[in-house]
């Protein structure tokens, strides 16, 4: 419907409900923005409007608390999204190209893999990681989370790997590449819209991940974000000026990384809506 | 450049499937072969089993006097041009032109001298920043074949690069090809199944069907002297006809009976299949060795029958005349002079020059005149 048609009520009704919606979504971090400025007695008193004097300090005791979180959580979704994506491409690479012997039977075993949810296995995958030396250990934790990213990249990535005409690679080949030049000089520029999703979802999926942290990271400096927001519910008395002001802290780098690779995102998105 | 050469080439793929048989054949070194045949008769497979994008799986195939069963791509000294040009559409063309000679750690200097004189050669040098979506189909086709020439190889392989190109525009290109051609001197395998392709681009042409090598000849030879009806039927636009019928002796003079059509041959043809009267054959003959009688030009009035004309297809430098005969099964296409002035629904006389007719085995369906006629140098 052009503009020119359309009635004002219908236009106001339209804006009003997106203004709404947008209002929902941005209230918690109001709210903790808010409340990040105040001390106990004033949360009492006034929770959800700005109150004087602001207590600036708030933000010191809450980066104080999640710094060393922030960064244990930037190296793990770093690490995990890196060895996740390496692996997977080359895999991919491999099941798109080529005939694999029981490739059939591997490839049934992920679907079933997929289908599993996480938390059934965690008893298992611990005393795996217990017997691998691996609990209590960042590198550990990335390694176990970037197997177990493999499934969905390797699903996704193998689809636009096998559609990719096979031209490319024989001229590959004709010219001199070997597999990892193609991987590079082919498969990825071509796929580079869906790495860049693949590599967003698998770095907040490593940045907000919960349950495996819980159990295999023993010592408190080496905790992600998560687990460390989550001891910080009964570290305290509810100081909740600090605490606020720590999850707005933790809120920070996700936006920062959305507002930054939203687009990478959305095309990779776009080009596999045109490639399904 | 080099000379490649096939010695009972076989490819058969899992499953028993044989896409290539037994195809023994020499490509002289700086000569272009063209590959012709419907689809799925292996010429594509033979094409690259020479890149060794397809193990070999019987026989050899030697490039400039080494054998190359074993021998990886990049090492073969072969380059490629594909139907659908195979751009990497993220580089330039000049990043795409040069891509194999930085794989091949070639000095930038080098690289831009090889990459500018194959962009001037094929007058693509304003192209050279633009990305392949930014190309017309003729200006992408120039760029595969620039990206192939750069490499300096022993050998061109062209699968089928003019495919995907409108009719104009596979014309200009069949032209600059062989242009191409004749200023590299460069041995060249092209594969096609168009056969207007292979009679006007190759210096000799390879007609395969079902995985077989048919037969291999100069464009005329082939046109002019098939050595089969596939062959026959294959090579020349608007087709050969073919009439099923008998051979027959009447007195000293071999004759062709179908229904109640009867043609005499000629002695020296008739000589070739002497030994065939009273079997059934084909009888071929070309849509241009059908005249129009009233034209005169010598014709054997034992040879002039009256057909039907159906349609009418005047081209401007000729007629194509779609003709019926006195019984079914009798159904000719015959090119007339632009003089004649046949009309539609009306009866034509007609000549049949039996002096450029051809008799086939009707079983067999190879040619019954083609070692004679050939091997005395008969005119076609």
């Amino acid at each position: 419907m052009s503009r020119t048609s359309e009635s004002p009520l219908a236009r106001w009704l339209k804006h009003g409900y997106l203004w709404i919606m947008l209002a929902l979504v941005f209230l918690p971090f109001y709210v903790m923005l808010v409340v990040s400025f105040k001390d106990n007695k004033q949360f009492s008193n006034h929770p959800w409007a700005p109150t004087w004097p602001l207590h600036w300090e708030n933000w010191i005791v809450g980066w104080n608390t999640v710094g060393v979180c922030i960064a244990n959580s930037i190296f793990i979704a770093v690490l995990t999204t890196v060895i996740t994506l390496c692996v997977a491409v080359l895999a991919a690479y491999v099941f798109g190209r080529y005939k694999v012997p029981f490739a059939d039977l591997l490839w049934a075993a992920i679907l079933v893999l997929m289908l599993m949810p996480g938390v059934a296995n965690l008893i298992p995958l611990f005393n795996l990681m217990r017997g691998l030396h691996l609990l209590n250990s960042l590198v550990g934790l990335c390694i176990v989370s970037a197997a177990g990213g493999q499934i969905v990249c390797l699903y996704i990535l193998r689809n636009f790997i096998e559609d990719m005409p096979k031209e490319f690679f024989e001229c590959a080949r004709i010219d001199g590449a070997s597999h990892l030049q193609q991987i590079i000089h082919v498969v990825i520029p071509q796929c580079g819209g869906i790495i860049s999703t693949l590599a967003i979802l698998n770095f907040v999926g490593a940045w907000n991940s919960f349950i495996l942290p819980l159990i295999a990271i023993r010592d408190p400096e080496k905790l992600p974000l998560a687990v460390g927001l989550y001891q910080l519910q009964g570290a305290y008395v509810k100081q909740w000026g600090p605490l606020m002001a720590a999850y707005f802290i933790s809120a920070v780098p996700l936006v920062v990384l959305f507002a930054f690779t939203m687009r990478f995102f959305i095309r990779g998105i776009s080009e596999g809506a045109i490639k399904g | 450049m080099a000379e490649v050469r096939f010695e009972g080439v076989s490819k058969v793929y899992d499953g028993g499937v044989r896409a290539v048989e037994k195809v023994s054949l020499t490509v002289e070194d700086g000569s272009l072969l063209v590959l012709v045949g419907p689809s799925g008769c292996g010429k594509s497979t033979t094409l690259r089993m020479v890149a060794g994008l397809e193990d070999i799986t019987e026989g050899r195939i030697y490039i400039g006097g080494r054998c190359v069963n074993d021998v990886l791509p990049k090492e073969r000294d072969i380059a490629m041009v594909f139907q659908n040009y195979a751009l990497y559409p993220h580089m330039t063309v000049y990043n795409n032109m040069a891509f194999g000679l930085k794989l091949r750690k070639y000095p930038r200097a080098e690289i831009d001298t090889r990459v500018r004189e194959a962009a001037e050669l094929l007058e693509i040098s304003a192209l050279l920043n633009r990305r392949p979506r930014e190309l017309s189909g003729g200006q992408a086709q120039r760029v595969a074949v620039g990206r192939a020439i750069v490499r300096h190889p022993k050998v061109f392989l062209f699968d089928e690069p003019l495919s995907n190109l409108d009719a104009k525009l596979r014309v200009q290109m069949r032209v600059e090809i062989a242009r191409l051609h004749d200023r590299l001197g460069a041995t060249m395998i092209y594969v096609t199944h168009d056969q207007v392709e292979a009679m006007t681009l190759g210096s000799k042409v390879a007609v395969m069907k079902d995985g077989f090598l048919l037969q291999v000849d100069a464009p005329l030879g082939l046109y002019n002297h098939p050595a089969s009806k596939f062959v026959a039927g294959f090579i020349g636009s608007p087709p050969m006809n073919f009439l099923e019928g008998t051979l027959e002796r009447d007195g000293g003079t071999v004759r062709f009976r179908c229904q109640d059509l009867i043609l005499s041959l000629p002695d020296d043809i008739g000589r070739a299949v002497r030994d065939q009267v009273g079997k059934r054959v084909y009888l071929g003959i070309r849509p241009e060795n059908i005249h129009d009688a009233t034209l005169g030009a010598g014709a054997d009035p034992g040879n002039i029958k009256t057909f039907h004309a159906d349609v009418v297809e005047p081209l401007g430098a000729e007629t194509l005349v779609y003709l019926r005969g006195p019984a079914r099964g009798l159904d000719v296409v015959a090119r007339f002079d632009t003089r004649s002035s046949p009309r539609v629904n009306q009866d034509v006389q007609v000549a049949f020059d039996m002096n450029k007719a051809h008799v086939f085995d009707h079983q067999t369906e190879e040619s019954l005149t083609y070692a004679a006629r050939y091997d005395a140098g008969l005119p076609a």
